[in-house]
């Protein structure tokens, strides 16, 4: 009973100083992150007043051979040269166009696949899925182990031959990364049209 | 107070009656004191910043959180570290903190997690003993938040729906099938964790 007693008692101890320690650093954490803010300000502003000195004069120089380099093109392309990037035509400090919002499908029994041998397409969201040198949640339910239990579809036995065309009890390196050939789905209109016939 | 009146109209027993008095309003006094300092004490210690306190050195266990569904989702409601780590209710509470300041905090000073590789080599054993401790509880944190009778199947994907409704038969609970929710999972984690779930 004094045992417990006095190990409860080293524990709420401990609890109180690593409280009052955590308090303490809460407060002095608050001026010492406004301290370094305001310091990383003035650095940033000192650093770009230097550069836009330096940068002012070769800008002027290039300026020059610029328009002249335009010039040139216009005349091959027309009036107006319409050069399209990847983010569309917004401006460069524009925010960039919102990516569409496309849910991934959920298809229950799986998405037929449209050729032999196609690796089939992933019919639920695979969000919250990690694969790395540690971890393969795929193979939570995908494993030969757990396929039947989870019914999850027990990747086929090309999945475990190596190489040297033998045999392997766990899926062999080559077949470990999933998302290399099985990819989710999302319900959205084709960019272009599709000719493929089987 | 009220005693302290009537016990000035009998003169007699005034001065040991006051005497008692004081030390009664003492021992609340103290008793105030060490109760709101306790209060205080686990209300300072359950916050996501005292975690971080030792647990963002590596950076991992929160890194790691930030890229799940428990930090930042469709409905912007978010799990913190004591949500899932320290029971809410108030027994288990002091229970839990009092057995992980005695481990903890000596792990903490003697540097055993102080670098990502004694992380992850410790993160196993580690590991196991949050699955042992939840299994034990029936994952009493999930189910702070995670209530089944307001889980909708029929608004589930047809892979979950299919096995919560086992799993209430088998009586399994949640971190038996859910592990690494929050985490990245250590190498060997599905032998060890396979173990964990068998001992019921
Ligand atoms: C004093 C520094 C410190 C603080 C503060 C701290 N931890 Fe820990 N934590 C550790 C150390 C060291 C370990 C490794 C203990 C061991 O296994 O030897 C650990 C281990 C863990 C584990 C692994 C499982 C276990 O029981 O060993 C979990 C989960 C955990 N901490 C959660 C938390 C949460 C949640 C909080 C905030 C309420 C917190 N920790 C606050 C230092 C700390
Ligand atoms: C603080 C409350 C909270 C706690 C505690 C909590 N969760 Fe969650 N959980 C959530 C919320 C909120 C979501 C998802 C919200 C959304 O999808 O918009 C979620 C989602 C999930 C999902 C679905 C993941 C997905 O990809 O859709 C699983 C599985 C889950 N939680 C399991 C657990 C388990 C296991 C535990 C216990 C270790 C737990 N949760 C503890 C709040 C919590
Ligand atoms: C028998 C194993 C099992 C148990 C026990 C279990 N789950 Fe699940 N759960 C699954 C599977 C399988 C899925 C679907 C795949 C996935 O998300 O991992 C799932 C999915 C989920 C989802 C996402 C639902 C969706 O479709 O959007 C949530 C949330 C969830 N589980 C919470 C819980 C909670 C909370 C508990 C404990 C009360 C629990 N689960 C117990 C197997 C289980
Ligand atoms: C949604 C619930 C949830 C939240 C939120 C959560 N954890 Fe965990 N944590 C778990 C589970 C479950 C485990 C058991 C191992 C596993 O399944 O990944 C775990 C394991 C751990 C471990 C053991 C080592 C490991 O990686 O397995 C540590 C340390 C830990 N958590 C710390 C934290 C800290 C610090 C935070 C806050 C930044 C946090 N956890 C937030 C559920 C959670």
């Amino acid at each position: 009973m004094k045992k417990i007693l006095a190990i409860s008692l080293i524990g709420l101890l401990s609890l109180l100083i690593q409280a009052t320690a955590m308090a303490e650093k809460e407060s002095t954490e608050n001026t010492t992150m406004s301290q370094t803010e305001s310091s990383i300000e003035t650095t940033a502003t000192e650093e770009s007043a230097e550069e836009s000195k330096e940068t002012e004069a070769t800008e002027e120089a290039e300026d020059a051979e610029a328009t002249e380099d335009d010039k040139d093109q216009a005349a091959v392309l027309g009036d107006s040269i319409d050069v399209y990037s990847l983010r569309g035509d917004n401006d460069i400090d524009a925010a960039s166009e919102a990516f569409p919002n496309h849910r991934t499908m959920v298809v229950d029994g799986g998405i037929d696949v449209t050729f032999g041998d196609q690796p089939p397409m992933v019919p639920h969201s695979i969000d919250k899925d990690r694969i790395s040198l540690q971890e393969n949640t795929c193979l939570k339910c995908h494993s030969k182990a757990d396929s039947k239990l989870e019914s999850a579809p027990k990747p086929t036995p090309s999945h475990f031959k190596g190489r040297d065309g033998k045999k392997k009890s766990k899926i062999v390196a080559g077949r470990y990364f999933c998302t290399q050939c099985h990819t989710p789905q999302a319900n959205t209109k084709p960019l272009i049209k599709n000719n493929f016939k089987d | 107070m009220k005693h302290e009146k009537t016990h000035q109209n009998t003169p007699p027993a005034h001065q040991q009656a006051g005497f008692l008095s004081m030390k009664l309003l003492m021992g609340v006094f103290i008793g105030i004191l060490l109760w709101g300092g306790f209060n205080w004490s686990l209300e300072m210690t359950n916050t996501e910043s005292y975690c971080l306190s030792c647990h963002e050195m590596q950076g991992i266990s929160f890194d790691e959180l930030q890229e799940t569904v428990h930090y930042s989702n469709r409905t912007g409601v978010r799990a913190s570290c004591p949500d899932c780590h320290v029971p809410k209710e108030w027994t288990h509470k002091v229970v839990q903190k009092i057995s992980a300041a005695i481990r903890e905090l000596p792990a903490h000073w003697s540097g055993k997690l102080d670098t990502p590789e004694k992380f992850e080599e410790h993160r196993l054993a580690m590991a196991t003993l949050e699955w042992n401790r939840m299994k034990a509880n029936g994952s009493r944190e999930c189910k702070n938040c995670h209530d089944s009778k307001s889980m909708d199947y029929t608004k589930q994907e047809p892979r979950s729906s299919a096995r919560h409704e086992e799993a209430e038969a088998e009586g399994k609970t949640c971190i038996d099938c859910h592990k690494g929710i929050a985490h990245h999972l250590p190498k060997g984690w599905k032998e060890a964790s396979k173990e964990a779930t068998d001992k019921k």
